[in-house]
């Protein structure tokens, strides 16, 4: 392990942390609310640290896969603690394990709350709620990469390290560039949203807002009863179509919007025709139950479907209607949704589409084996193979996906009192959905729940946002031994 | 003709046997003395020993004033340079045989023509197109383009379905055809007939439609076509080397149901990632338990293309003898095919050098004043030429014309206009004719139509 290196790059992320803590600080300052203490209190000390551990003289070595690892871990472990400084200090959320959980809940995308009166927050506070989603959703390391050449020497080790997926794409031949790329889609696609939310009707911090955490599939809102707050159609089908687009694969969205806007790019993608199928049937299945076991208004009852199944697909967690009033096939249907997530490179959390399409794929596979005892069949995806290796990553995975999950239900049961709960909030957490089922359904927030509790489901946000390998290795006594 | 061929292997023995028959000069390259020294005995050609590609070959005093220059070694590479070379020396046209190298993918990397390559010839994709058409169009024996692309000739085998059988040609001409269509040849079983009006079509005779390539649908129609299109057929491939590969491909994409039988591992990995539907399985092909495993019983057709023709004999026999109707087994040596068509129950051999051969013959053919057609199997030829204003018998009609007897002018292209012509025709400047003959009438009738211009230039 090289802790000099590993400790300079902190610094340097923590800077980063630093000027974007800058922004809510000068808002705060406009606006003068009281939360500008805090905020200014934790611009200094990240500053501060950053420039102390940046300080540290560079390393002849380069790093190791296992030092990427843990840079990337620690990255977003120390970005938790940076983050919440605001809320603590400001005593906009008092206990500290709230705030870090409210902190990481942010920049992992998930959206889940503890803060029950989230319109009795100042402007500010609700403003870096927001960013640290937007900041988390295309990747802290990624943006780091993006503007800080320096840390471009980990060949693909700290890219592959935070990218969701099964295999990192690298879309130029320098990753520096990729980085760079992949930010400026994201942020094209951010500010469009703005546009249009602000042209139907948003004020314009609450575009902003909304746009940055739902750009990121994160899910924070401005409003106590989220987007249902703002009762307006235009939004949600606004919303719907951008949920639906972050879920998507960025580097589709590089390719049509950078190699001449041709269609093709999406309509060729298998993992995107899988990705939609999902949808269309979640939509149509879900709504059939629903008209034939409790009636109700036909419009109304397709947008929300299509809201709740976008949102909870794309692990974003905007809510307009209370899912758990509805028939408990569709509660099944959206549990499952919760654990695929969107595609591989979005900014989706979950088991991403594109593990589980292979997965269906390699299953059919087998069982083609058994009629035909000397078949030879690769499974293919875009007409590429799939290397037998990430086929068995991919089983592996989602093996030790279950497997976190079962450890963490088990876990948080100490301090739960009902089952759903325990399993809808592990689920919601390690797929960083934000509401979940029981007493964190989309009506209530984490509030309730124990320090312990809080800290468990933490780690799984963490967990889900870096696919749990990352984290999972600086459990191995492997990766501490000189 | 000038015709340089580099390359005295199977393909150039062949394709030197077809030429020395016509009037062309012929130089021959090869860097095997031996080879060289049996051609010369047999032929008169001129023989160079040497690779093509030395540097003594692009000093050659004679390359300038080559027509056609054949690259066929056994190498692509070697071809290509060669080709390169002689048409930078000079060479007029160049055909250039390729194997393994992929030039005919969908998007053009680079252009032929800077490579200095007219025509490519892959021996490969001919048998992959033979194969294919033989399985998606079963009774389509041959098809060439005349004029131009103003003519299409298909020779169909007539099946029971076709609603022409049992029809006589003028019955059919005055109900069915309406000046669309003209049936020039008829093969019955060795016999090949230039028929008259009252001709019947008979089952199982091969006819060669002359048409305008727009009414391809109607004649489809007309021989009960129809039905076949949509049905999917069971393919059995065994062999998946280069041949098994691209006919699975070609046939997968065609919505068949294709299953390639390859006995090496790796080479069973490989063709699995290139092939998306189709089903690899990886045993013997000569298997017997495996392919009744497998269920033979209800293939449509057992292609065998490995590399070894005594597998592909065998393969194809176990294959007939578990009730397969049709199968096709791929030789290398031409002499083979007829033996393969006439001694033994497989439907039909497949020599990748007696098409190569064949295909380059028709080059030569296609690139005089006079380009002429050969059948397969026969000795009717199918002559082309474009009546100019000097042709010694314009304006009289067609019945007083000095022609040998069995010589009929089958198809008049007028203007771009399609005539069938009758013996009161005359024919007019810029017509072109195609012309169904004898080939020991050829000279004769390409007599009649010199002009008499050239004929004072060539004495």
């Amino acid at each position: 392990m090289q802790y000099a290196s590993i400790l300079k790059m902190l610094g340097l992320i923590t800077g980063v942390l630093a000027i974007f803590l800058l922004i809510p600080t000068v808002y705060a300052f406009v606006l003068g609310t009281s939360d500008f203490n805090g905020f200014l209190y934790s611009f200094i000390i990240a500053a501060v640290t950053g420039a102390l551990l940046a300080m540290i003289p560079k390393s002849k070595h380069s790093l190791k896969y296992r030092d990427s690892y843990a840079l990337v871990s620690f990255g977003w472990l120390s970005a938790g603690l940076f983050g919440c400084l605001p809320y603590f200090i400001s005593n906009a959320i008092p206990s500290f394990t709230d705030a870090y959980f409210e902190s990481i809940s942010g920049f992992t995308t998930t959206g889940a709350s503890i803060v029950s009166n989230i319109e009795g927050l100042h402007p500010a506070t609700l403003l870096w709620r927001s960013l640290t989603q937007w900041l988390g959703g295309m990747g802290i390391i990624v943006f780091a990469l993006a503007i800080i050449p320096y840390l471009n020497i980990g060949g693909m080790g700290i890219f592959q390290a935070e990218v969701p997926g099964p295999t990192a794409e690298k879309l130029t031949p320098r990753i520096q560039d990729t980085a760079k790329v992949l930010w400026m889609v994201y942020l094209i696609f951010t500010i469009a949203l703005i546009l249009l939310l602000w042209a139907g009707g948003m004020t314009f911090f609450d575009a902003v807002c909304h746009s940055f955490t739902t750009m990121s599939t994160g899910g924070f809102s401005t409003k106590n009863n989220s987007v249902a707050g703002f009762n307006s159609p235009y939004i949600e089908w606004v919303l719907v179509i951008f949920m639906v687009i972050a879920g998507i694969n960025f580097a589709l969205h590089y390719r049509f919007l950078f190699k001449g806007l041709k269609f093709k790019t999406y309509t060729q993608d298998s993992e995107l025709g899988f990705y939609f199928l999902i949808i269309i049937f979640c939509v149509v299945s879900v709504s059939t139950t629903i008209f034939i076991q409790q009636g109700g208004d036909f419009f109304k009852t397709i947008r929300d479907v299509c809201f709740t199944v976008a949102s909870i697909l794309t692990t974003t967690g905007f809510g307009t209607a209370d899912y758990e009033l509805w028939p408990i096939y569709g509660q099944f249907i959206l549990m499952f949704i919760m654990l695929m997530g969107g595609c591989a490179g979005s900014t989706a959390g979950g088991i991403k589409s594109v593990r589980l399409m292979l997965v269906l794929k390699y299953m059919y596979t087998e069982i083609l084996k058994l009629l035909h005892p000397n078949l030879i069949r690769t499974v293919k995806m875009r007409h590429a193979v799939v290397d037998r290796y990430v086929l068995a990553n991919i089983l592996g995975f989602i093996f030790i996906y279950t497997g976190v999950m079962a450890v963490s239900i088990l876990l948080v049961s100490f301090e739960v009192k009902d089952m759903v709960t325990a399993i809808g909030s592990v689920i919601a957490s390690l797929s960083n959905i934000g509401p979940g089922f029981g007493t964190v359904g989309p009506t209530e927030n984490y509030a309730h729940l124990g320090n312990f509790t809080k800290w468990i489901l933490s780690l799984d946000m963490v967990m889900g946002r870096l696919e749990i390998l990352t984290i999972l290795i600086l459990f191995l006594p492997g990766t501490w031994r000189k | 003709m000038k015709i340089l061929i580099a390359g005295a292997g199977e393909v150039g023995f062949h394709l030197i046997e077809k030429l020395c028959k016509d009037d062309h000069e012929i130089f021959v390259v090869d860097t095997q003395r031996d080879v060289l020294d049996k051609l010369k005995e047999d032929y008169d050609i001129q023989i160079d020993h040497g690779s093509i590609i030395d540097s003594k070959f692009l000093h050659m005093s004679y390359l300038k004033e080559i027509d056609l220059f054949m690259a066929i070694t056994n190498s692509d590479e070697t071809n290509m340079i060669a080709c390169k070379t002689a048409s930078e020396a000079g060479a007029k046209k160049t055909i250039c045989r390729i194997r393994q190298i992929n030039l005919n993918s969908e998007k053009k990397q680079f252009s032929l023509k800077s490579l200095g390559i007219d025509w490519v010839i892959n021996p490969v994709s001919l048998v992959a197109d033979e194969l294919f058409k033989l399985v998606l169009t079963p009774n389509i024996v041959d098809s060439h383009e005349f004029a131009a692309g103003e003519v299409s000739m298909t020779a169909y085998r007539i099946t029971s379905y076709a609603k022409i059988l049992n029809c006589s040609i003028g019955q059919l001409e005055e109900e069915q055809f309406n000046g669309r269509f003209q049936i020039g040849i008829i093969q019955r079983k060795d016999l090949s007939i230039i028929p008259g009006k009252a001709e019947m079509i008979r089952q199982d005779d091969i006819v060669y439609f002359f048409y305008r390539p727009r009414d391809y649908q109607l004649l489809r129609k007309i021989l009960g076509y129809d039905h076949l299109q949509s049905k999917s057929r069971q393919i059995f491939i065994n062999g998946g080397g280069h041949m098994g590969l691209r006919v699975a491909l070609r046939l997968e994409k065609a919505n068949q149901n294709v299953k390639v039988i390859e006995k090496d591992l790796a080479r069973s990995y490989h063709i699995s990632e290139k092939l998306q539907k189709a089903l690899v399985l990886n045993f013997d092909g000569t298997d017997l338990k495996q392919l009744i495993a497998e269920g033979i019983e209800t293939a449509d057709y057992f292609i065998s293309v490995t590399d070894n023709e005594q597998v592909n004999l065998t393969a194809c026999l176990i294959a007939h003898q578990q009730g397969v109707e049709h199968t096709v087994c791929l030789v290398k040596q031409p002499e083979l095919i007829q033996i393969i068509d006439q001694n033994t129950p497989i439907s039909l051999g497949v020599s990748p050098r007696m098409l190569t051969a064949r295909h380059l013959v028709r080059f030569i053919q296609d690139s005089g004043t006079f380009n002429y057609f050969t059948l397969l199997n026969s000795h009717i030829e199918i002559l082309e030429t474009r009546v100019t204003e000097t042709t010694a018998c314009l304006g009289q009609p067609l019945c007083v014309m000095d022609l040998p007897e069995n010589v009929r002018i089958a198809i008049i292209v007028r203007e771009g206009r399609f005539l069938i012509p009758d013996g009161e025709a005359e024919l007019l400047p810029n017509d072109i004719i195609l012309m169904i003959l004898h080939r020991l009438d050829r000279q004769k009738a390409m007599g009649v139509f010199k002009q008499p211009a050239s004929e004072e230039a060539i004495s």
